[in-house]
């Protein structure tokens, strides 16, 4: 089961290395990737968050499928300077706020989010509490 | 027959209405508490060997301990504070003690009148006559069998 | 006559949210044209809590997530480290983890069931709940010591082993919780009142279930059968025999039911727990500084609201780098916005209701 869905996606999707169900992709595939993935029966978009990494930031998707036990996790790794990703609430719904948390605490800029505003702290915090160098 | 549903309701409250009532009249009547009840804590501060181990399992960092060396190069305690208005009650620092003298006691009502005496100073009184728990401790088995 | 939109604001100090959750309800009349959620209120920052604790100080933590299922927040957190580490968990332990599981499933089920009829106005449903949860709560503070938060479970295994009176009280409650949700179905469920305001009302459709990601028992009345404990089996679930009850329609009435349903399931599996039941110690050979390896891992388990998933990443230090938490109220409620359009205000607070969320898990 789970390598079938492997071999559909090497097959689009050349480049991509899947290593235990980790697939790493650029900010520029991610659209075309979600897309492609959302056609081929991961209906659902488990969890989206970020790590803050010395270098970069990591956003990490967690998605799924409701029938089938396919799990698969999407890494981008985005700039610190010009945090910025594609939102995926075109393809999920769920997207909208999870992408508004990560939005919240990381500051990482999802564009095409219909309504990108803190969720969880008030609109006058300043910063963004989950980077490393926030102090608070 | 519309309203049946209702009617079968109303029969079981009714017929609860009667039965036995399982209310506490508290405070006339006391709860039972269970042996291994996390509620205040008390300190053996003569059993204390000042490890520290207790410190540095709390995740709050709310116990102070400061200790002194006496003529045998022994450790003695001078000051065991637990800040309770940040503790969470998860008893990790009762089963980090290797001595078992810290114990958590099977007290319930924790309120006081003014804030400091949230504080438990156990160096000066480690409330060694509150009914003490069970909770982590190895003589359990014998004390509940 | 001059008409206008109006704006009512439910909550934040609202009996009916649950905890300290505002909706902004935009009111055409009496109906609800849309609504905002406004989040935040109980928001303590657990996960950069968690980047200041070392892993076992974390499990206190967790209880306080959806504190009404706090044994289950302790299991997914657990197991992610074990998962990460790669400790193995002796058989009783295993056993008295989904013995718990269980139990808490049902304690959350009878609040989240309980509060549900009261918000429709029916407050004698809420107190019959209540005592049946108060059953489980003797059970788990006769084990732990705590009525509320357990923080019983522990890296590779559980703080304390089950006291030897705990076993006959569980057959006990067992073979009163047959009768006890029989009553309950009496009280409730043919009720005509109750059911003229929960059939029907708030649906959401399996479409809107998918896209929104719901989980728990608010997707399977909506037709996805999906449970965690069967799609990606944790533990020891695999061997045990038990049903996941999927309803179609997805309004509020079969949320009730899958959550009634799933009760029972959940002391059928109790029951074939307590029939295997091993002997042995419940705590397996853990280093005694809890220190993985660098790497990271994601692991989720099916708890009473839906589905809780812990993402940790760990740089090699007793302290974990990150630690994000997947809380299932958070991505439930989402929906909330979306199915409240078109109804009236008592019905909005019905739909809230059925979802079942928690704040301290929907503000993390």
């Amino acid at each position: 089961m789970e390598n079938n869905i492997h071999a559909l996606i090497k097959d689009s999707f050349p480049e991509l290395e899947i290593q235990e169900g980790h697939l790493q992709v650029s900010p520029e595939q991610l659209a075309k990737l979600m897309d492609f993935l959302k056609e081929n029966g991961f209906a659902y978009l488990h969890d989206v968050t970020a790590v803050d990494w010395p270098q970069h930031f990591t956003v990490v998707y967690q998605v799924r499928s409701y029938e089938k036990p396919d799990k698969l996790t999407v890494k981008v790794n985005v700039a610190k300077d010009k945090p910025v990703v594609p939102s995926m609430t075109g393809l999920w719904d769920s997207a909208d706020w999870l992408e508004r948390e990560v939005y919240d605490m990381f500051g990482i800029e999802f564009t095409g989010h219909p309504n990108l505003k803190r969720i969880l702290l008030d609109e006058s915090f300043m910063g963004y509490p989950l980077r490393k160098d926030f102090i608070g | 027959m519309y309203g049946s549903g209702v009617v079968k309701g109303l029969a079981l409250t009714l017929k609860k209405f009667f039965s036995k009532k399982i209310t506490e009249q508290y405070p006339e009547e006391r709860p039972f508490i269970d042996h291994r009840w996390r509620g205040s804590l008390q300190l053996d501060k003569d059993a204390c060997i000042c490890c520290n181990m207790c410190v540095n399992a709390c995740p709050n960092g709310v116990i102070t301990l400061e200790s002194g060396k006496d003529e045998n190069n022994k450790r003695f305690l001078t000051r065991y504070e637990v800040n309770f208005e940040r503790c969470l009650v998860c008893g990790l620092c009762v089963e980090a003690c290797p001595k078992q003298c810290l114990k958590f006691t099977r007290e319930y009502e924790l309120a006081t009148y003014f804030r400091d005496d949230v504080k438990l100073g156990l160096y000066h009184n480690p409330k060694l006559s509150a009914p003490s728990s069970t909770y982590a401790q190895k003589t359990e088995q014998k004390k509940e069998g | 006559m001059r008409t206008q939109e109006i704006t009512v604001n439910l909550g934040p100090q609202h009996p009916s949210t649950h905890g300290v959750f505002r909706l902004v309800i935009h009111l055409d009349g009496e109906v609800a044209t849309g609504g905002t959620s406004v989040l935040g209120y109980l928001h303590r920052g657990l996960e950069k809590l968690a980047e200041s604790r070392t892993y076992p100080q974390f499990i206190p933590y967790t209880d306080r997530l959806d504190y009404l299922a706090s044994m289950s927040n302790n299991l997914a957190y657990v197991q992610t480290v074990e998962k990460l580490m790669g400790i193995e968990v002796p058989e009783r332990a295993e056993y008295l983890r989904v013995i718990f599981a269980e139990l808490q499933r049902i304690a959350s089920h009878m609040v989240g069931v309980g509060t549900f009829v009261m918000d429709l106005g029916a407050v004698t449903a809420v107190f019959y709940p209540f005592i049946h949860r108060e059953k489980i709560l003797d059970l788990f503070s006769m084990t732990c010591g705590g009525r509320l938060t357990y923080n019983y479970m522990r890296i590779g295994g559980l703080s304390h082993d089950i006291p030897e009176e705990f076993l006959p009280k569980l057959q006990e409650f067992l073979d009163y919780m047959r009768t006890a949700l029989e009553e309950y179905h009496q009280l409730v469920t043919g009720n005509e009142i109750f059911l003229a305001r929960t059939k029907g009302v708030g649906v959401i459709t399996k479409e809107m279930a998918m896209s929104y990601g719901l989980s728990g028992p608010n997707v399977r009345a909506s037709g996805v059968c999906y449970d965690v404990r069967k799609a990606h089996p944790y533990g020891i679930y695999d061997r045990f025999n038990f049903n996941v009850p999927v309803f179609e329609s997805g309004d509020t009435f079969d949320r009730y039911m899958v959550r009634m349903i799933e009760m029972e399931e959940s002391v059928k599996i109790i029951r074939q727990a307590i029939k295997d039941l091993p002997e042995g110690p419940v705590l397996g050979k853990v280093p005694k500084l809890i220190k993985p390896p660098a790497g990271e891992v994601y692991h989720s388990i099916e708890n009473p609201k839906g589905e809780l998933g812990f993402y940790i990443v760990s740089d090699g230090s007793p302290k974990p780098y990150r630690l994000h938490i997947r809380r299932p109220s958070f991505v439930n409620l989402g929906v909330l916005e979306e199915i409240i359009k078109g109804w009236k205000v008592a019905d909005v607070i019905a739909i809230l209701a059925s979802l079942d969320i928690v704040l301290g898990e929907v503000d993390g």
